[in-house]
């Protein structure tokens, strides 16, 4: 009977510990929950519950920001806002999900499920953090890694993301039906100004396309390399090719359209700052 | 001590602010048996046979329901007066299925989770049968059929299942076609509106147990609590006498707790196996198998003469039912009798409208009743006219809306299931509203103005007029009882049925101020069939019209014998009631209400101070409503940005203005997030595949504009202390007023709801 | 399983199943004024404390939540002594059905522990996650500025 299926619970204390649990076979990771209740326990035997390691932390240097696992996505909002950081994050987190379910999810789970209104994705890929992993597996990983390699978190643990701390101008977008909804797609961009219409360096990542989150290296490259206009950022944005299936806020013809009339807003937002 | 008028606290909500008010799944019952329902993953099959062999060997499962084993009692789900003016189209479980997510089967179990496991062991053999979900072809000649002949209607109404028609409405006044020639211009428009539900956040509950003599005790979330009782009565054929109907704390109905679908399944269970039973559904079966508002096609063509506006109006009107009639003829009445007489100058109408069945989910009655539906058309069609006229809506809706003194031929032409009542307008303040709200949304600052707003938005205002009843005339009736305590204080017992709105509180207003009290000697006990008198439930903005009347006549009953008693007291003196006490108007005598009821229950001639009184109304005086709302269009993208969203209205005398205003406010919003953003999504079979509120969205916090709210009092003479109803009427505003506002921002029209940013985009696409 | 919390200051030991939900427990056991409304965590109708933290009751596994301190609507306060935040909602109107009322209390006291002196956009988005189809929210929004005020006053008071 279903209803006696009894799940065997695990608090380890270590990291060690943890990723001992991991190797038993059948293990889902006990989080924040939220992904897991997404997808209603089922099959679920035995779970391994991290409130007791050691990876809820939040540090900052003037060179990095490291971020641990457990954090909630309202502790890592607070904890930006503390430092007094303008990160991309700030805004993103802020859009995800609602207050008492932004109290549950974690930054280790979201990179794990990736799920549709976790907010964090399209940010990490243009912050580029390094995603620590500990397991069969340890190490340190790009961003870009993880997405492709998505069974390594079967048996490893992710711990904590460091990345750089740096200034950048940032701008968030979200398509959604309403506030609290998921978004149909997000655009994350950051830059930094060389000049008033120069850029020496610029990042955009967008989630909801069918490749789920891209960066665009080539219209980044075009973007640097000189004096930006407008129409030079029609001519770019033609170039780019969004592919999205049919969406809730609308179809796949529209949704690519609004996508860079966001793209090309979020930019020129950015330079007029 | 005046009551009437005055912002008394709602008086259930410090127990609903402390958790310690009780909805129905809040009553523990000892054991009870838990229910799972298995639903139909077909649009329309027949159900060759049912296999229940491999849930029953599971253990905990102690009863499974299907055709095989249950009454097959034709009847209507509708929790209407009796007889119900929708087709008897239903019975409890049948061995053909009509739309994905009817029902197959129950299983009851010991505990939920069996329950659940149970359903899906249920083997059904199905023959797949051709389906219909298209509403404009629902009639044709060759489309598959819902319903046999079997089915029928009580009243003599149009009913033709052959045509898959479950209702028809037709009146003319005048002659449209001689109008028509006569007309400057002819304009013709087609509007269409979407299928919603209701989405009140507890989920509708039922629990069943026995009391100490073996009798039904029925505690349900539900508006209707006597049809309720009625209902499980006649398609059980168990007694009304044995069913206790008790109505607790609901949370929230909307229309979607006046169907009686769930509460004779939970009774069968409870007959059927002698115990109690608990039936509670999941957000994805509300979703799914309980009811909404029924899409409909709308289309208008209108003759305008340049001189004196609309002198022939055609209305047709095609009403999407879904699998069953529910509500079928009433709300598709309804879009006639409550839209039509506000334009009571148009000496040529012709209304027709035809219900039909489809594959797809069951409409109900849903706030607004078919006005919403309605008024989205016509207050569209109406500012479409206003523009080729060149002329200011705002004057051509104060020159043309029904004034005092007025009537319509429609009033008596369309009732509900049966003619309507004549009637005149005895309380009108709409074009006062139109004036108070144009003011407050600065619509001639605004309206064509096209203001820029940043770089890519454009700003625009629209409005819409709209009515609804008080209650259903000749049809509705509520009552009150009262006895009166030691220490003056009442007890008051209404059926009338508090869903949330504040009905305890306002009625209990009424009892106090006809008795000089203050509203907190009122202790009022509502809706329990066993204890309170009939009240035919919370719908039709009825409750504060004639249940509110009832209470009053009752209040003043009890006044009487207070005075009498008084009177003998003070020996013989004219006297008077004031503050809780009866003076004498001569010498200044007076004795305490405690003083009397002490009197009358101990010292000479004892009786109890007692009365009851009951209510019937031989008509139905409209509230009327003038809604405002202004959004900032984005041209690149056809995004909406709602800016604020005014309305004010005429509810009479607002008994409660604080309450009042928390009904217009309720149902501005959900206007609002129907007409931007809920929607069903159906697949090819008919199923909905947005069943849960991660993917079909209601408003939020963050998603409301600006709302402000004027309530413009005028003294009903009918009612209550002046009063009409507030519960319907601001929900018909919002989707015409936004459709309105966009036209004015970027000139296009969105004629089928919802109003989504794809549609303007391609619509301003197209204009180019 | 068997499990221990503190609710509302009480010590309080249960047995449920290893996967039940933090809200199928405490409905099981006397706390009904968590209310269930979807057990999707979008509805907000079953907020509880838990450590302080705002979260749906529906979203938690009760096996990751024993020994922890759980505070429903009651622990705010009771009918009999109810909090100002309570008694701020019934003066403003903010309860119509009442069934997310609790629900709302609760990510009120949240908020004001946080922010005793919230614009209209920090109201709004700290009750994101509460859905409410009655009201329209206009008045829930006015009864978290009037707790505000309410609050304050008394702290003036007290100082006095």
């Amino acid at each position: 009977m279903n209803s006696s299926k009894e799940i065997r619970w695990f608090f380890p204390k270590t990291i060690k510990e943890a990723i001992g649990l991991l190797s038993i076979g059948e293990v889902k990771i006990h989080g924040g929950g939220t992904g897991l209740l997404l997808s209603e326990l089922k099959n679920v035997k035995t779970l391994i519950d991290l409130q007791n390691l050691p990876i809820n932390n939040f540090s900052v240097t003037d060179e990095k920001i490291e971020i641990g696992a457990s954090q909630s996505f309202c502790s890592i909002i607070d904890n930006l806002r503390n430092i007094g950081s303008d990160s991309i994050l700030i805004e993103s987190l802020s859009c995800a999900a609602n207050t008492p379910l932004r109290n549950r999810i974690t930054l280790g789970g979201s990179i794990v499920f990736s799920p549709l209104w976790s907010d964090l994705m399209g940010p990490l890929f243009v912050l580029e953090p390094e995603v620590y992993l500990e397991g069969p597996d340890s190490g340190v990983y790009k961003i870009f890694e993880i997405k492709t390699n998505r069974s390594i978190f079967n048996n490893n643990l992710i711990t904590k993301i460091i990345y750089p701390n740096e200034k950048w101008k940032s701008f968030y977008y979200r398509e959604s039906r309403t506030e609290v909804d998921f978004a149909s797609f997000t655009i994350s961009i950051i830059l930094k100004k060389h000049t008033t219409n120069t850029l020496s360096d610029i990042r955009i990542a967008i989630t909801g396309t069918k490749n789920k989150i891209e960066r665009l290296h080539t219209f980044e490259k075009k973007l640097s390399a000189g004096i930006i206009t407008s129409e030079k950022i029609d001519v770019f944005l033609k170039d780019v090719d969004l592919d999205f299936s049919k969406k809730s806020t609308g179809s796949s013809e529209y949704t690519k359209e609004i996508a860079k009339t966001y793209i090309k807003r979020g930019i020129e937002s950015l330079l007029d700052q | 001590m005046e009551s009437v008028g005055k912002n008394i606290d709602k008086v259930d909500s410090l127990s609903l602010s402390t958790g310690r008010a009780k909805f129905t799944d809040d009553f523990p019952l000892t054991n009870p048996l838990h229910c799972k329902i298995l639903y139909s993953p077909h649009p329309h099959a027949e159900i060759i046979d049912i296999d229940t062999s491999r849930a029953e060997i599971i253990n905990g499962v102690v009863d499974i329901l299907h055709y095989k084993n249950t009454p097959s009692k034709l009847h209507t789900t509708a929790g209407q007066g009796y007889p119900e003016p929708s087709p008897y189209d239903t019975v409890l479980f049948d061995n053909k299925v009509r739309f994905t997510g009817d029902r197959v089967a129950l299983v009851a179990a010991e505990d939920e989770d069996t329950a659940i496991q149970a359903v899906n062991e249920i083997d059904v053999q199905y023959r797949i049968i051709e389906t219909i979900f298209d509403p404009e072809h629902s009639m044709d000649k060759n489309s598959c059929k819902l319903h046999d002949s079997k089915r029928h209607v009580v009243i003599p109404t149009e009913y033709d299942p052959e045509l898959n028609m479950a209702a028809a409405v037709d009146i003319s006044i005048g002659d449209v076609e001689k109008g028509f020639t006569e007309s400057d211009f002819i304009t013709e428009q087609t509007y269409s509106s979407h299928f919603a539900s209701h989405c009140a956040i507890e989920l509708h509950s039922v629990k069943v147990y026995f009391d100490s003599s073996g009798r039904y005790v029925v505690l349900t979330s539900t508006q209707v609590p006597f049809h309720v009782r009625r209902i499980i009565s006649k398609v059980l054929d168990i007694p009304i006498k044995s069913i206790r109907v008790i109505k607790p704390r609901i949370g929230g109905g909307f229309g979607g707790k006046q169907e009686v679908f769930l509460e004779p399944l939970a009774v069968l269970v409870a007959k059927r196996n002698k115990r109690s039973v608990r039936l509670v559904l999941t957000r994805k079966e509300v979703f799914i198998s309980s009811r909404t508002r029924h899409p409909m096609r709308i289309r208008i063509k209108t003759g305008v003469k340049k001189e004196s506006f609309i002198n022939s109006l055609e209305i047709n009107a095609l009403m999407n039912t879904g699998a069953y009639g529910s509500h079928a003829l009433t709300v598709l009445s309804n879009t006639g009798s409550k839209v039509l007489p506000l334009f009571n100058k148009i000496d040529n109408i012709k209304f027709t409208g035809r219900s039909v069945y489809t594959n797809l989910p069951i409409g109900g009655a849903y706030r607004g009743y078919g006005a919403t539906q309605g008024y989205f058309a016509f207050c569209q069609h109406l500012d479409i006219l206003s523009r080729k006229m060149n002329d200011d809506i705002l004057k051509i809706f104060k020159s043309f809306h029904i004034k005092e003194g007025e009537t319509s031929q429609v009033f008596e032409a369309l009732g509900e299931g049966k003619e309507g009542v004549s009637q005149y307008i005895k309380s009108c303040k709409l074009s006062k509203c139109i004036d108070l709200g144009a003011r407050e949304i600065q619509w001639y600052e605004k309206r064509n103005k096209k203001i820029k707003v940043g770089k890519t938005k454009v700003k625009g205002v629209g409005v819409s007029i709209s009515m609804q009843g008080s209650g259903i005339p000749k049809v509705d009736m509520g009552s009150a009882s009262m006895k009166m305590n030691e220490d003056g204080s009442f007890n008051l017992f209404v059926g009338a049925t508090d869903l949330g709105t504040g009905s305890d509180t306002i009625l209990s207003q009424i009892a106090a101020e006809v008795l000089d009290i203050s509203t907190d000697n009122i202790i009022i006990l509502s809706s329990d069939t066993d204890l309170t008198p009939f009240d035919v439930g919370a719908y039709a903005s009825s409750t504060t019209y004639i249940s509110g009347n009832a209470v009053k006549k009752c209040a003043l009953k009890i006044k009487e014998q207070i005075l009498k008693v008084g009177k003998e007291m003070l020996s013989g003196v004219l006297c008077s009631v004031e503050n809780g006490r009866v003076i004498a108007q001569e010498g200044k005598k007076s004795v305490s209400f405690e003083e009397i009821a002490y009197y009358t229950l101990y010292s000479a001639n004892q009786f109890q101070i007692q009365a009851s009184a009951s209510h019937f109304a031989l008509e139905s005086p409209p509230p009327f409503i003038a809604q405002f709302a202004e959004v900032d269009v984005d041209i690149h993208t056809g995004k909406i940005h709602l800016v604020k969203f005014v309305s004010a209205v005429d509810c009479g005398k607002a008994i409660n203005p604080n309450l009042a205003e928390g009904q217009i406010e309720g149902a501005v919003v959900n206007g609002l997030s129907y007409a931007l953003c809920e929607k069903y999504i159906f697949d090819e079979n008919g199923k909905m595949k947005n069943p849960s509120f991660k993917n079909y969205k209601i408003f939020s916090t963050l998603d409301i504009p600006e709302i402000k709210t004027i309530i413009v009092d005028s003294e009903e003479e009918t009612g209550p202390f002046g009063a009409k109803s507030i519960g319907e009427i601001a929900i018909n505003g919002p989707m015409p007023s936004i459709a309105n506002a966009v036209y004015d921002a970027v000139g296009v029209r969105i004629f089928n709801s919802p109003i989504t940013a794809e549609k303007i985009f391609n619509k301003m696409k197209e204009k180019k | 399983m068997e499990g221990s919390f503190i609710i509302n200051n009480k010590k309080r030991t249960f047995q449920f199943k290893s996967g039940d939900t933090l809200l199928t427990v405490l409905r099981n056991n006397d706390h009904a004024e968590v209310k269930e409304g979807g057990r999707e965590g979008l509805c907000g109708a079953c907020l509880v404390l838990l450590n302080g933290v705002l979260v749906n009751s529906c979203q938690v596994l009760a096996a990751s939540a024993t020994g922890k301190n759980i505070t429903t609507v009651k622990g705010i306060g009771t009918i009999h002594t109810p909090h100002l935040i309570q008694k701020a909602f019934v003066q403003a109107g903010a309860v119509q059905c009442g069934f997310c009322t609790p629900g709302m209390i609760l990510a009120t006291y949240d908020l004001l522990e946080k922010n005793p002196d919230p614009t209209e956009k920090e109201i709004k988005k700290h009750l994101d996650g509460n859905l409410c189809r009655c009201t329209g929210y206009v008045k829930i929004i006015k009864a978290v500025k009037l707790s505000s005020i309410l609050l304050k006053e008394n702290e003036e008071k007290g100082k006095k």
